[in-house]
């Protein structure tokens, strides 16, 4: 009895461990295929960023209408850029065997930072009235609190986003992923507290701000 | 990973690994599941012992249940022990009374001193207990004896079932019953089995009256006395095919009062035998049966602190989210998504609940009755949770309680 009982804990523990080891490879099977699906958005974009930013070069060396097309290149860009971080955010929460999914998020923010400062120079250069609302947030290491607000500034960000429509580009960058110029970002517009807002290059509200001085400012 | 995907992780690799162990058990005992029925010449003669407090509803139906089963007459008599009821039960019993029907009242001490007066005026060599809310299906007691097989056979008990299935919680406890009879059965092959329930369990007399009866001072005698069968040497068996459908509560509350009692008398008999680990003999109760009882309640409070914890964050999460969007002035609810992405936990999960269908699936061999996956649904994530409130709840009264004598 004795001898069989150990047989049968053994059998019993390599049966265990086979069927963690499955789950395990089907585990890392999914965390490839979201990390795949998630470098292919963000291919996508940058192919699309690209575009965007040649065709304007075109138009403008060829004198075509280069501001209006430019600005319907943008609209677009920035409604495909902003859902695609919304996709890439939950597929790195589930993703617990492939660090890599980090430095996906790292290429959006750049993504993200290069569309902000396009947006900056073609307004400059075509005298749009559209605004540049940059939100600023941290991901990693956050308080209840501090998550809180990040979810209810993004609300309200969304909320005027969908009353502003076309004259407001939003853009969110989140902070803690260790770039250079997100951190130049923050010196030169002196972030301490998060979430942070900016408002054309040139209102800063840090912290949780109400929808109404948002909305003031946005004039919409 | 964050640290409580590795305590789940964990978690569920020693569920998957108590799963695997009963059900290679199962597997081994392959053909063993129903055995030749004896015929009448040599069929034992048995004294059944049927203590009733109480129970004046349904007497009257357990007694014309049992009276009517394919058993020779002459070959078993019947001893209600009425515990000193205060309603007709005593009454209601007495007009079964016949030739091989005894009826004797006495003072309320309860249902294992009751088994215990039973047995001392049992005339026959095996005593099979059933309680008086059971009922026998026609070859139960005939199925059960046939396990008798070896002089070291000290216990025999039946596959046992939820009578009335009407309510949510009789048809969880039905799903819970398929399983524990699978289990049981895998556990007879190598000689851990846990409990000889109440419904039905057959004994040898005369081992059970030297090992001095039932613990009249135990809250699940049926429990104690098994471990103390198997810490002495004995075999004790489960007849698979021996059906015996029996009342459980129909609500949360009695469930609820129910299970507290379950593992106050669990602790009290853990307790009660927690030497055996360290006596250095080769038997179940200390190799298996302790060991696995207290990790299983400790894996229980573990793996419930950590989901309620979690599902708990993210509600007061929410809840804090929700408060602060309104006094901010924005709909909480238009950007709000429901996705979850498919992880590890999800798919172990996933496999965990096949394996639990699975072995429901076994069970179903000597009967159809196969819950709905609703009743499966609830049946892995409600009703474990439930188990784990009932043992925290359990556990502090256990801890509050004057308990000198439950040890002894």
């Amino acid at each position: 009895m004795a001898h069989k009982m150990k047989r049968v804990y053994i059998q019993a523990g390599i049966l265990s461990i086979f069927v963690l080891l499955v789950g395990v490879m089907i585990g890392m099977w999914l965390d490839n295929f979201r990390l795949d699906s998630i470098r292919n958005t963000l291919s996508e974009s940058d192919i699309n960023f690209n575009d965007a930013r040649l065709l304007n070069n075109y138009f403008q060396k060829f004198g075509k209408d280069y501001c209006s097309s430019a600005l319907q290149q943008n609209l677009a860009y920035n409604d495909k850029i902003y859902s695609a971080g919304k996709e890439i955010e939950k597929k790195i929460d589930a993703n617990i065997f492939t660090p890599d999914v980090q430095q996906e998020w790292r290429r959006y923010t750049l993504l993200q930072t290069q569309f902000w400062l396009n947006s900056i120079e073609l307004k400059q250069q075509c005298n749009f009235d559209y605004h540049t609302v940059v939100y600023l947030s941290n991901k990693k290491n956050t308080t209840t609190g501090e998550e809180v607000n990040n979810k209810v500034q993004s609300s309200i960000l969304l909320d005027l986003k969908g009353k502003c429509g076309k004259k407001m580009m939003l853009i969110p960058i989140t902070v803690d992923t260790d770039l250079v110029v997100v951190g130049a970002i923050t010196s030169q517009f002196n972030i301490t507290k998060y979430p942070s807002v900016i408002i054309d290059e040139k209102y800063v509200f840090r912290g949780l701000t109400m929808k109404d001085n948002l909305s003031q400012m946005l004039g919409c | 990973m964050q640290l409580t995907d590795i305590i789940f992780i964990i978690i569920l690799l020693c569920l998957s690994y108590f799963t695997f162990f009963h059900l290679i058990l199962w597997f081994e005992s392959g053909g063993k599941l129903r055995k030749k029925q004896l015929n009448d010449r040599h069929l034992p003669n048995v004294s059944v012992i049927v203590p009733a407090y109480n129970e004046e509803k349904i007497i009257g139906q357990s007694l014309e249940k049992l009276l009517s089963i394919d058993y020779p007459k002459n070959k078993f008599e019947v001893i209600v022990v009425d515990d000193g009821s205060t309603d007709k039960t005593y009454e209601i019993a007495k007009k079964y009374e016949s030739g091989n029907v005894r009826v004797i009242r006495k003072r309320n001490t309860g249902k294992a001193s009751s088994l215990n007066f039973g047995i001392k005026r049992a005339k026959y060599e095996f005593v099979a207990v059933m309680d008086a809310d059971s009922f026998l299906d026609k070859n139960a007691l005939r199925q059960c004896m046939g396990y008798f097989d070896g002089k070291d056979v000290a216990a025999v008990t039946a596959h046992i079932l939820v009578k009335r299935r009407k309510t949510l919680w009789e048809r969880l406890q039905h799903a819970e019953f398929m399983i524990i009879s699978v289990m049981r059965k895998a556990q007879e092959q190598v000689n851990v089995i846990t409990a000889t329930p109440g419904p039905l369990s057959v004994y040898r007399k005369d081992i059970l009256v030297k090992l001095g009866g039932f613990d009249a001072k135990n809250l699940i005698e049926d429990v104690e006395i098994t471990w103390r069968l198997l810490k002495h040497g004995y075999k004790v068996r489960m007849a698979f095919d021996a059906m015996v459908y029996s009342l459980y509560p129909d609500t949360l509350k009695f469930w609820w009062k129910q299970r507290k009692r379950w593992v106050i008398g669990g602790v009290q008999t853990i307790l009660k035998y927690f030497g055996t680990i360290f006596d250095g003999k080769s038997h179940g109760v200390g190799n298996w049966i302790v060991p696995t009882s207290i990790f299983g309640y400790f894996i229980s409070l573990l793996g419930t602190s950590i989901f309620g914890y979690i599902i708990f964050t993210k509600l007061f999460n929410y809840a804090l989210f929700l408060l602060k969007a309104f006094s901010f002035g924005v709909n909480p609810f238009a950007h709000f998504e429901l996705i979850y992405n498919v992880d590890l936990l999800f798919i172990y999960g996933f496999i965990m609940f096949l394996l639990a269908l699975f072995v429901i699936r076994l069970s179903a061999v000597v009967h159809k009755d196969i819950p709905n996956i609703f009743i499966l649904a609830l049946f892995i994530t409600l009703y474990p949770t439930l188990l784990t409130l009932n043992l925290l709840v359990s556990l502090y009264k256990f801890g509050r309680m004057e308990r000198g004598w439950l040890t002894k």
